[in-house]
């Protein structure tokens, strides 16, 4: 009978225009809205928490400098430069760190605080910390880095150091910040030693070698000044182990999709007292059914509606926008477990609607909780980026629990490590199939 | 014999009591009347012999064995036609059918062979696959009975099933009842149309304010006032002392202006029409016609209560 019951109210749902219009084209024509305009979002129009970036110093000053030394000395380009002309082009050399031009003055900056704090610490330590999503990104600035730029800055043929910039993926927004930084940085860089290279090229062509070895101290005293600068820094992001990075479209889609859900709780408790006004549930009642029949068919017709809705803004979303939803066999199950969710949410509601008899309960809820809900869950806002307290009581909402499930899936976390998210969303919806029994049960009284 | 027995049924709400000390009988294969105006607590009557109301005080025999101890010996046994149209409006009125056809544990071909004589009994066939929210008032008020009938059940209570419709759809769900009740089926009936009630009944309860205030065959019921008639007077002016003077007439026991008209209650034979008219002459009333009615039950709840049915 809780079958017939299921069929019949999925059967209703189906047939309502209304719920149809705000369980399944509102959240497709919000993900096209905000996945499109999330570029402006990301670009700062809103305050964001400052990214904690580690620096991971593995090079040596010193070192770089005496290697320098060694391999100028012996190169064709010491030819014609006097020891107190080569003293000075590795002095001026040496106090130009691009480096530490980057973490010391760049990433330091006053106006730059205020997106980002940086720690210089051990490698072991920035990445124990990354993993633990403690901070946004580390900066690793490789062995002999500063000795590779010098060498390129005069020498042409030179193949480039590279900074590794490593990201949670959890915190991408924050993470992209620090990326266009350091990407800022090393393309001026770029563009000085570009001007080197074609400045020697030009000048061998046109037999003015000497002349060009000549005003090489010119370029490098520009260098040291910070004037001219000559680098080619390749820039890498790389995701955390296990990992990837998720698009705005992405995120926008689960977002939607666990805001959504809500509504269709709301929906079916709305169905719920419906059997009263329509005076369906006497009927029933005659029938010698009992009210759990009711409830059980209440819980069920949600859940499968939420399982049907889920998966239609899943196909929407990969044939509309390409969207990817990761492993299958990871998102199945945390697609079932929230679609028990909504039905336990919506059992709740129905208690509430079936105790109050009227839907005020679940209009309520619909028009202002899901907002706050919505809210805290991080569906307008990605949670990392909202007040801890917030971001806090997001992570006991369904939807909440849900979208973190599904960015979890899209970057390919293990089952084993969306665990959490499922026994959350277990326990919620126990909790709300009790407090269901519970507040129905005043109504015996 | 009684099948279904009601003892001293109360019913009791904090401001009101809406049944108060009935007594009730039904028998096997009659069709009871329960006649009443709006809010004599035909309804809260009805719901406590179906067991969805619990009853404050009483008790309610079936085949002399308990229902309130033993609420599910009677729910298959017995089919309700609400008030209201109890059906899904976005489902299809054979869906609706084959749902409930559901609940009361029909399956499979039982089911859709039940379902198919049910459309033909209530003359829906044609129409069974548009949604009831299409329906016109008619074929809802039929579909509504339709799904009371799917178990079949031995007795079934009817409140108010024509309420809102056309003569002519009135018409064939009195006919539909009639011809339910020659194939076996026990019938309690509620309106407060005293014609229906009149046309179907074998036996009959007027109710009001929560009491059962006569019962009997019709015959019986109006035998109460045979020393009594109904004098109708259409008039096309109506003169101020008109009314009072009536009233002083001895042997009118009540008078009653319903729009261009006047009743009289008089006892038989105390009051001359040429009295009438001489006292109208007397007042500057006059007169259309003056006629004499035959006393019906809309009469006897008059004199019972001094009200109309349906005032």
């Amino acid at each position: 009978m809780i079958w017939q019951m299921t069929i019949k109210d999925v059967k209703r749902m189906i047939r309502d225009k209304k719920a149809l219009l705000i369980t399944l084209l509102m959240p497709i024509v919000l993900i096209a809205i905000l996945g499109f305009s999330v570029g402006s979002f990301m670009q700062g129009e809103i305050t964001l928490s400052p990214a904690h970036v580690a620096v991971v110093h593995e090079d040596d000053l010193n070192r770089d400098l005496e290697k320098l030394k060694r391999v100028l000395t012996a190169t064709p380009f010491a030819r014609g430069i006097g020891e107190r002309e080569m003293g000075e082009i590795l002095g001026r050399l040496g106090s130009f760190h691009p480096a530490e031009v980057l973490t010391e003055r760049i990433l330091k900056d006053e106006k730059i605080s205020s997106l980002i704090t940086v720690e210089t610490m051990g490698k072991a330590e920035a990445f124990r910390r990354l993993k633990e999503g403690k901070i946004t990104a580390v900066i690793l600035i490789p062995e002999g880095f500063a000795y590779r730029y010098w060498l390129s800055s005069l020498l042409p043929g030179i193949s480039p150091s590279t900074v590794e910039v490593w990201q949670d993926p959890d915190q991408e927004i924050r993470a992209e910040i620090v990326e266009g930084i350091v990407r800022a940085y090393t393309d001026t860089l770029s563009a000085g030693i570009l001007a080197k290279n074609v400045f020697q090229e030009v000048a061998v062509e046109m037999n003015r070698g000497d002349q060009a070895h000549s005003q090489i101290e010119t370029l490098l005293t520009s260098v040291g000044k910070g004037e001219e600068k000559g680098l080619e820094v390749h820039f890498r992001s790389i995701a955390v182990e296990g990992k990837k990075s998720i698009s705005g479209f992405q995120y926008y889609a689960a977002a939607m999709s666990a805001m959504f859900i809500l509504f269709t709780a709301a929906f079916g408790a709305e169905y719920f007292i419906q059997e009263s006004r329509l005076h369906t549930y006497e009927r029933i009642l005659l029938s010698g059914r009992g009210r759990g029949v009711l409830f059980a068919g209440r819980f069920l017709s949600t859940s499968l509606f939420s399982l049907l809705q889920m998966i239609l803004l899943l196909l929407f979303s990969r044939f509309l926008f390409g969207v990817n939803w990761g492993d299958p066999l990871s998102l199945l199950p945390l697609l079932l477990l929230v679609s028990l969710g909504v039905g336990g949410l919506s059992l709740l509601l129905s208690a509430i609607n079936h105790v109050a008899g009227n839907e005020k309960g679940s209009e309520i809820f619909s028009g202002f909780i899901t907002q706050i809900m919505a809210l805290a869950g991080g569906s307008f806002i990605p949670a990392a980026y909202l007040p801890d307290e917030v971001r806090l009581l997001g992570d006991y909402t369904i939807n909440g629990a849900s979208l973190q499930g599904f960015v979890k899936v899209m970057q390919g976390y293990s089952l084993r490590e969306i665990t959490p998210v499922f026994l959350s969303l277990s326990i919620m919806t126990l909790l709300f199939m009790a407090a269901a029994l519970a507040i129905s049960r005043l109504k015996e009284v | 014999m009684e099948v279904l027995e009601g003892r001293g049924l109360v019913k009791r709400y904090p401001n009101t009591v809406a049944v108060d000390g009935v007594h009730f009988r039904l028998r096997k294969g009659e069709i009871l009347g329960l006649l009443g105006p709006n809010g004599a607590g035909k309804s809260t009557l009805i719901g406590m012999l179906s067991t969805l109301i619990p009853p404050s005080e009483g008790e309610i025999l079936l085949d002399g064995i308990d229902v309130l101890k033993n609420p599910n010996i009677i729910r298959n046994r017995l089919g309700v036609v609400p008030q209201e149209i109890a059906l899904y409006p976005d489902l299809t009125g054979e869906e609706n059918l084959l749902f409930f056809g559901r609940v009361y544990g029909l399956k499979g071909k039982a089911l859709r062979r039940r379902v198919e004589e049910v459309l033909e009994i209530i003359n829906l066939t044609d129409r069974a696959r548009e949604r009831v929210g299409r329906y016109s008032g008619g074929m809802k008020r039929r579909i509504n009975i339709g799904a009371a009938l799917l178990h079949r059940p031995e007795i079934l209570f009817m409140d108010e099933p024509t309420v809102g419709i056309d003569p002519q759809s009135r018409r064939l769900i009195l006919d539909t009842i009639k011809d339910l009740n020659r194939e076996g089926l026990t019938i309690l009936y509620t309106s407060h149309y005293m014609e229906e009630v009149d046309f179907l009944c074998d036996r009959i309860y007027i109710m009001d304010h929560g009491k059962i205030i006569a019962d009997g065959t019709k015959e019986e019921l109006i035998a109460r006032i045979s020393n009594e008639e109904t004098i109708e007077l259409d008039f096309e002016r109506n003169g101020k002392e008109f009314l009072p003077a009536l009233e002083g007439l001895p042997g009118v026991h009540a008078v009653h202006q319903r729009g261009a008209k006047i009743e009289i209650v008089v006892e038989k034979g105390m009051v001359s029409l040429g009295k009438i008219v001489h006292l109208a002459e007397n007042s500057k009333t006059s007169l259309l016609s003056v006629e004499v009615k035959k006393p019906t039950l809309e009469d006897l709840f008059l004199h019972l209560t001094g009200r109309g049915l349906r005032e």
